[in-house]
Order: C-alpha cells, then sequence, then structure tokens
C-alpha cells in the first residue's frame, strides 16, 4: 500500500482518513448538486412577473403624468387632457403672415402706433371695400390718410413683390376678421385678378385715389 | 460550471429589474414624442442640430461645461412679495432665460428628442444654456467670452478658455475670424476649430418654437397660484 500524503503531514491526515464517518461525509458532499426545483424556477418567473405587473401599474397611474406637460403647477384635469387640433383656417394661415411680415408697425395689437403707424382694429379702409385694401397691400401706400377718425402720414410698404396671392387674400382675412373685425373674408382669386389689373403700377397708392375705387 | 441556468437566471433577473424599473417606464412615457409637424407651414419641430453643431456638442461634453451650466428652462412659479401684496413671478423666465422675449416658455420633453447627448445638467454656476443661442448675436460674442470671461461680465466664475485659440502671426491680411482682443504686435487670435464647433453648438441652442398643445396644457394663470397659497 503506498503512501496517499507526503510524509511531513502523514501523522495528521493518516489519522483524519483513517476515520470512516468523515470519509463518507466528505463523499457525500463531494457528489452534492443542489437541484432547480420546480420550485425555484416558478418563483424566479412569478418575481418577472410581478416585476412586469407593477411597472405597467406604475407606468398609467404615474399621478397624470403627461409627457406634454412641464409646469409642475399644472393639475391635470380627471381623466387626461383631450388633444385639440383645431381645422386650419385662412385666418389662422394669415395670421402667421400677420406676425411675420405686418407687426413692426401694426403691432400684435393690431393699434399700431399713436401717430406714426395706423390701426387695423376698427378701421374702416380694413373692413371697407375689399378692392381697396388688396391695392394697399399689393402696391403700398403713400400720403395723408384719415383712420378711425386720426390723421396720420406715412409710407406703407409694397408688398407684390414679398406675399403670394393665397398669402395676402389669408392675411387680409385675419385682420378682417380680428379685434373684433367683422368683415368677409377675402378670396385669393381676388388677389390674383387685383394684382393682374395693376401689373405695371410700382408707385403707391394715394389714399384719395383708393376712396375713388369701389364706390 | 456547477448551475449554469440559475447563474444565468440570477443575471438576467438582475438586469431585467432594473431595465424593468428605469428604462421601460420611461419609454413607455415619453418614448412616443416625435417630431410636431406645423399646421401651416409644414415644418418639423424640433430639427436636428446641424453637421457643425453636432460635432460642437462633443466639444461641449468634452470640456465638461454641463458640469456648471443647465439645459432646463423651469416652469416654477413662486410668490413674493410687491408693495405689500403677493405676486407670482417666474425665476427663469425673469432671467430672459425663456427663449423668445414675447413668448417664453420652459423647456418641454419633446425639445430633447433630437440631441444626441442630453445636458441636463444639475448645478448652475452659470446660467442655463437652454436659449443662449437667443442671447449672442454672432459667433464673435461668443468668443469673446470663452477667451476671456471676465472680460464680459467682471465677476464672473466662468474659467477662461483660451486653449480654444489660438496665437499666431499675422501672415498677408489679417483673419476675419481674429477676435477684437488684445494680442502681441503683429500676431492675431483666432479659434480653433473646437471652437468653431462649440460656438455653432451654442448658437443652434434655441427653443424657441412654441408647441400649442404643450402651451395649452403648461399655461396657468398667475392667479390660480396665490389662491393655491404656494
Amino acid at each position: 500500500m503506498s503512501e496517499p500524503f507526503p510524509p511531513s503531514h502523514a501523522p495528521i491526515e493518516r489519522a483524519a482518513a483513517s476515520d470512516d464517518s468523515l470519509q463518507r461525509a466528505h463523499a457525500q458532499l463531494l457528489h452534492y448538486r443542489p437541484q432547480l426545483t420546480r420550485g425555484v424556477l416558478l418563483s424566479i418567473g412569478a418575481l418577472i412577473a410581478v416585476l412586469l405587473a407593477a411597472t405597467l401599474y406604475f407606468t398609467h397611474n404615474a399621478g397624470g403624468f403627461d409627457p406634454l406637460v412641464a409646469n409642475e403647477d399644472v393639475c391635470p384635469p380627471k381623466g387626461g387632457f383631450q388633444a385639440v387640433t383645431g381645422p386650419v383656417t385662412p385666418a389662422l394661415l394669415g395670421k402667421r403672415v400677420y406676425l411675420a411680415n405686418c407687426i413692426q408697425c401694426h403691432q400684435t395689437t393690431g393699434l399700431g402706433v399713436p401717430g406714426t403707424f395706423p390701426p387695423l382694429a376698427g378701421s374702416d379702409w380694413v373692413t371697407g371695400p375689399e378692392e381697396r385694401i388688396i391695392r394697399i397691400v399689393l402696391q403700398g401706400a403713400n400720403g395723408p390718410i384719415t383712420v378711425a377718425g386720426k390723421n396720420f402720414n406715412g409710407v406703407m410698404t409694397p408688398f407684390a413683390p414679398v406675399l403670394k396671392d393665397d398669402e395676402i387674400a389669408n392675411v387680409l382675412t385675419y385682420i378682417r376678421s380680428e379685434w373684433g373685425n367683422a368683415a368677409p373674408e377675402v378670396k385669393p382669386e381676388t388677389v390674383t385678378r387685383i394684382r393682374s389689373e395693376t401689373a405695371g403700377r410700382t408707385a403707391p397708392w394715394a389714399p384719395a385715389e383708393l376712396l375713388e375705387i369701389g364706390k | 460550471m456547477n448551475n449554469g441556468l440559475a447563474l444565468f437566471l440570477g443575471v438576467a433577473g438582475v438586469f431585467a429589474f432594473s431595465w424593468g424599473a428605469f428604462i421601460l417606464p420611461a419609454h413607455w412615457q415619453l418614448g412616443r414624442l416625435g417630431q410636431y409637424r406645423d399646421p401651416v407651414d409644414e415644418t418639423l419641430h424640433p430639427s436636428a442640430a446641424p453637421g457643425l453643431a453636432a460635432q460642437g456638442g462633443e466639444v461641449y461634453a468634452d470640456l465638461g461645461c454641463v458640469y456648471c451650466h443647465t439645459q432646463q428652462v423651469r416652469q416654477t412659479t413662486l410668490t413674493r412679495l410687491k408693495e405689500g401684496k403677493r405676486a407670482a413671478f417666474n425665476p427663469d423666465f425673469e432671467r430672459k432665460w425663456a427663449g423668445d422675449a414675447n413668448q417664453p416658455r420652459p423647456s418641454y420633453a419633446r425639445d430633447y428628442i433630437q440631441d444626441r447627448r442630453v445636458f441636463l445638467g444639475q448645478v448652475r454656476l452659470g446660467p442655463d444654456l437652454r436659449n443662449v443661442g437667443t442671447r449672442f448675436p454672432d459667433d464673435q460674442a461668443l468668443y469673446k467670452l470663452l477667451f476671456e470671461p471676465q472680460a464680459v461680465t467682471k465677476d464672473s466664475l466662468m474659467p477662461p478658455h483660451a486653449f480654444l485659440f489660438e496665437t499666431r502671426p499675422i501672415v498677408g491680411e489679417r483673419s476675419a475670424k481674429a477676435l477684437a482682443v488684445p494680442a502681441p504686435p503683429g500676431c492675431e487670435v483666432v479659434p480653433t476649430p473646437r471652437a468653431e464647433a462649440l460656438a455653432a453648438y451654442l448658437l443652434n441652442l434655441k427653443d424657441t418654437y412654441d408647441y400649442p398643445e404643450e402651451r395649452r396644457r403648461n399655461m396657468l394663470p398667475s392667479a390660480a397660484i396665490l389662491e393655491g397659497d404656494r
């Protein structure tokens, strides 16, 4: 029989190795494999399912969270905000043209600048015959003019080279229906017609001259 | 290896847990936000940053601007006493950080969907930069600030970024990009490509488009704040 252990450890190890019960215990441990029982797998699966359900629940009940709301003081109404997408009207399209081209002088309020730029709100020139106001936008105006009972003497820029016919129609529809004005809308065809009628003209209109039109 | 299946399931479970807790809900809540199409002129908002500005974003990250500058305009309404009465005010709006002066607005989640990296930031040692593009007229004004912040704002805490610029002898004509700062005789200070990219990035930072649906949902009359006794 060969020596199983190095000689230096022989006295201790031999004594231990001779213990039958210890050897049996070691043998058992060496062959032990913890088994992934059905119960363990089921509980892991259940944990994942619970996690997913909790996430779903949290997401759909997150205190009325709305990705479009950035204001912490806003409390969304019960049932959440309803999306509102209104129809795109000529006046709405005209508002954009107005904000881009007209507010420098006539202001967002449509009141103009007293003494310098005439108001559009409550102006007979705006709500009156469309023949006149279209000409003013196309070729501009120059000279003394009375608007809403006040006298002005300034220059209106011609927009014929800048704006298209439908843009002019839209912006006129906007100013004729905003700030308490209530005049019928202007059709793009009308602008096209007047643009061709006044094709050769580059000089701005004199107000007195305009008053003869559309009488 | 013993119990490979258990190890695999355990690791998968740990990752699934954090993914389920942090990524999935955020994606469900915000992931469906897309570009908004303007009904009038049919443009898409927000638009992606152009090439040089996108490169500048990398410089912004590299220089660590995010450690002192935020990029989020808050709509936090506070109240203060004004002539004996409580009045509502918005600190970020008052500092002119909220984009268009006529239509100030907070930062919306949609503003960030095109950003390759979102530099929200946590600390405001410097001003908020989300709308810095509206506050600087051109890149020269930015270069001046980057080169020596204390020359623009006396007590600025910002470290000078002179390393983004190059002092070189003038050969032939003076460069059109040269800074209006003191330079040694016969020399000029010009921005390096990194400075140009950073300036392009900063000038591109402006959330001036007003999303109608967001505006409708975020507007709150200041009277409501006062009634709520905040």
